[in-house]
This record gives C-alpha cells, structure tokens and sequence, in this order.
C-alpha cells in the first residue's frame, strides 16, 4: 500500500503564491536592531552583569579587616578623648570594624633640661 | 528525532541572521507537501494557502525562535498542524472526515500510478478519518518517524503507530489490495 501512495504526490499550491509569501516575508521581517538593543537583548551580556554582581557580593560577604585597630596611650585633649571613646565602643563590636583608624596625636617635642627660650611657645601650641 | 540536516541548519541560520533568501529555499523544499497535508487537514485550497503563508511569515518575523529548531521538517508540519485548526477551529472542520474540495490533492509522480488511479487512492484516502489520514501523510510524504508524528500531533509513539496500520489497513479494503 505504501509503495501505492509513494507513486503519488502532493499537487504543489498556485506558483504566484511563492512570490505572494516571500513579499509578505520581506515586509514584516524585523530591521536590523541598534548595537545596544541587541546588547541589551543577549544572554551573554546579561549573564555577565549577573555574575559580576554576584561576585561583588561575594567579596564583600567574605571580606576581612584588612589591620587590626590599635588603641594609643597618651594624655589626651579633650577632643581626642571622645574620638578615643568612639574607637573603644567600636572596638567592642570589632565584627564590624574594617577599616583602621589612624589617630595622629601631637609629640611633645624634647625640652632641653635647661628648658629654651621658645618653652612657653611650644606649650601654648599644645594647649 | 532526526537532527536538523546541513542544510537545513545553514537555512535556518541565514534567517536568523536576517536573510531571507533561505525562506525561499525552504519554501522550494517543503511549500508542496506542507500544502498538501493542509489540504489533507480537511482545509479548502484558499485556507491551505493562508496557513502555508502564515508558517512562512511566522518565521520571518520571529527568526530569533528558529535557534530552538531541531527538526525543521517536524517543526513545519507542527505550524501548519496548528495554522489550520486555528483557522478551522469555529467550522469545527477537525471532525470532519471526508475532504470535499473539487480539486485534486494528488497528482501522479514520475514513473507512478495513472491519474485515474491517483485520483482512486486519494478517494479512498480522503475517506479515512482526519487523525489517521493525517498520519499516513506525514509518515508516507512527510517522511516523519512515529515518534516525530506523535510529538507534532500531540498523541504517544503507540497511539500514532497505531492509527498509521488502522489506516493502511483500510486503504487496502477500500481499494481491494491484498496484504
């Protein structure tokens, strides 16, 4: 039977219809999109972003205080005492302290022991 | 379920580019025998021609969905499959049985059987139910695998095996052939 129907063939449609479609296909087919919408329509470019994101937050999840914070003796002003404070109070909570704080406190310079004429100067520079 | 062949994957991947051209050469390839399992489909010869340009300009304005092609031939029967029907749908044609269309659906291949003879074989054909006569054409014009015919028809491997031997088994009745 199927040797039968294999000696048949299909009729082929009306030859003006060849031309008919591939008109129609000619104008509805899409123009060509700007180079940033095809960017912005491929997988490449948005798998790309999604990974860079991911691995920002990865870095910042798994980051770690890059030195630990150091704490300064001296006799301090009354100003540096509060900044002195901040820092212990931060130093409690140390999980969250990244970042090192460097505390740059005046040096009493050496005083001669026969003291020195410019002795008051340095002292009210102090003050 | 075949591979796309060569020249098939170039066809495809020159409309994905923008190229048109290949259209025409799918079209030279496959217009004759998708119209014809249109027409099959119980479709009249202007809707049979409305659904082969729909399928063709589907694939012109969407040329970006033929990447996910991997049978082309299975792909086309499938859209003119779901052309028709759409179109068919409010006539409820899907349950009618016998193709009454003035014109001829068949003609005789070189070398084949005589036109009245064709015009036998189609009778009988046309006479056999719409799923079973469905499969017998893209199994003998189509060249599709029982598998490819069931995915494009939506029914088991079995089942399309099935209506394919219901089918043959009728045609050889109706046209008196012995087994």
């Amino acid at each position: 039977m199927e040797d039968r129907l294999k000696k048949m063939r299909f009729r082929p449609p009306d030859p003006g219809l060849r031309d008919r479609i591939l008109d129609a296909a000619h104008a509805e087919a899409p123009t060509p999109l700007p180079a940033y919408q095809r960017i912005l329509r491929s997988e490449a470019f948005w798998l790309a972003a999604a990974a860079a994101i991911l691995l920002v937050f990865a870095l910042h999840l798994f980051s770690v205080p890059y030195a630990a914070p150091e704490t300064y003796t001296t006799a301090l002003s009354p100003e540096t005492e509060d900044l002195r404070k901040t820092l212990s109070g931060m130093l409690d909570d140390g999980q969250w302290l990244t970042r090192r704080f460097e505390v740059r406190l005046p040096v009493m310079p050496r005083i001669p022991p026969n003291g020195g004429p410019n002795m008051a100067d340095l002292l009210r520079e102090f003050r | 379920m075949q591979e796309l062949a060569p020249q098939e994957k170039k066809w495809l991947s020159e409309i994905a580019q923008g190229n048109l051209d290949a259209l025409g050469a799918i079209y030279d390839g496959y217009a004759a025998m998708l119209y014809g399992y249109a027409r099959s489909l119980g479709a009249r010869r202007p809707l049979a021609e409305d659904a082969l340009q729909e399928v063709f300009l589907r694939l012109a304005r969407r040329p970006a969905t033929l990447s996910n092609v991997r049978n082309l031939r299975a792909y086309l029967f499938a859209s003119v499959r779901r052309e028709v029907f759409r179109w068919t749908r409010r006539r409820s044609l899907r349950r009618e049985t016998h193709v009454a269309d003035p014109d001829p659906l068949f003609e005789s291949a070189a070398g084949g059987i005589s036109p009245a003879e064709a015009l036998h074989v189609e009778e009988a054909l046309s006479k056999l139910p719409m799923p079973q006569r469905e499969v017998v054409v893209m199994k003998v014009y189509g060249l599709l695998t029982f598998d490819e015919i069931a995915r494009v028809t939506r029914v088991s491997p079995n089942t399309a095996a099935g209506r394919y031997r219901y089918a043959v088994e009728k045609l050889r009745r109706m046209l008196q052939e012995p087994r």
